[in-house]
């Protein structure tokens, strides 16, 4: 891990240097968490089938989503504030409902990648591939439900993708 | 200090006899032969001891030893660590030996739908680890299998299904495991099979 800062802090900047690229990339997982939280109340409200899965999967990104925060104040940094609304379109039926959430779980998936190539903290990279991981389940899971083929993701996370 | 010493203890103890006193030497206990220098005389035990502790003095200077110095000499000896173990190997050979299984559990036919997304996956990353080591090798990356690399297929399809659970999460062991001690693009790319290989036993639970 990077050198943390003790004192009070005023945000990314006055994180050490070293700690910068990651304390931004702790801040993407922070809003990927974010919208993912908000966004699955559209998925819900589209998807009435699979209420109880939108309900866990939720319940997974408040945890997620706080415990990135803490990281960042561990940092040095700030914990960004959610917005008040995304950019998302709201699904029409259920199937657009599945295809938003496995959108939002290959989002947090991405940012939760980018937060192990920016540190050589071994700790901070487990912490990170937990997420990432995390993520991959919950792909493979809407797409499960959305029957969609091939289930399975090689490289979650990645580009590609 | 110490020829003085003694030179004034054999003199004033008559009890000890001095070297010179021998039987039918006429020369009386405690006091010294004449010198062959005119009227001055030493003891020849005090010149023993003269050269013995020159002697000694010499031996400690050529050796570099000072027993009356403070300073102390820390002598450091370097030890060159071993070349640390890169875990990509291990990670090749595990994936190839999975890779293998899958592909000889699809042939049993009735786990084929669920199995070969999971065969394919383990292709690519079997792929992607190969290309990783070539480029680091800077050699041309191996091919994913040898001729004649094959495992026996499960005896049957729930076996198969289970032997492929149970790879998948020991699979992400190990690539969770190597993710401390690597580079920033092999944590990255580590880190993306282990998700992956946690999505499998999503897929198969």
């Amino acid at each position: 891990m990077t050198t943390p800062s003790t004192g009070p802090s005023s945000g990314p900047s006055a994180a050490p240097r070293a700690g910068a690229a990651v304390i931004a990339a702790l801040q993407l997982v922070l809003q990927a968490e974010n919208a993912a939280i908000w966004a699955y109340a559209l998925v819900g409200t589209a998807d009435a089938d699979n209420a109880d899965t939108v309900e866990d999967v939720r319940a997974a990104h408040l945890v997620l989503r706080d415990a990135a925060a803490e990281q960042i104040t561990q940092l040095g940094g700030k914990p960004n504030a959610p917005a008040a609304a995304y950019q998302v379109d709201a699904p029409a039926d259920a199937a657009a409902a599945r295809t938003l959430a496995t959108g939002l779980e290959t989002d947090c998936a991405e940012t939760w990648r980018a937060v192990v190539g920016n540190t050589d903290d071994a700790g901070l990279r487990s912490f990170a591939s937990g997420g990432l991981s995390g993520s991959a389940v919950r792909i493979v899971r809407w797409r499960a439900i959305a029957k969609a083929s091939p289930v399975t993701v090689a490289f979650p996370g990645a580009p590609s993708t | 200090m110490m020829v003085g010493v003694a030179r004034t203890d054999r003199r004033t103890d008559p009890a000890t006899p001095s070297r010179g006193a021998e039987v039918g030497d006429p020369t009386p206990a405690g006091s010294a032969r004449p010198s062959v220098h005119g009227s001055r005389t030493v003891p020849a035990l005090a010149r023993r001891s003269v050269l013995t502790i020159g002697g000694t003095a010499a031996l400690l200077t050529t050796a570099g030893c000072n027993p009356f110095s403070s300073t102390r000499v820390t002598r450091t000896e370097v030890v060159t660590a071993p070349p640390p173990i890169d875990p990509i190997d291990q990670l090749i050979a595990k994936t190839r030996l999975h890779y293998l299984r899958l592909v000889a559990s699809v042939k049993l036919g009735s786990t084929a739908t669920k199995l070969t997304p999971l065969r394919d996956d383990r292709r690519r990353h079997l792929q992607a680890l190969l290309d990783e080591q070539a480029r680091t090798t800077r050699q041309k990356a191996d091919p994913l299998t040898q001729p004649g690399q094959t495992v026996p297929p499960p005896a049957s399809a729930a076996e198969a299904v289970t032997l492929a659970a149970t790879d998948a999460q020991d699979a992400q062991t190990a690539f969770t495991d190597a993710l401390g001690s690597v580079s920033r693009y092999r944590a990255t790319l580590f880190a993306t099979i282990a998700a992956s290989l946690a999505g499998h036993q999503e897929a198969l639970s």
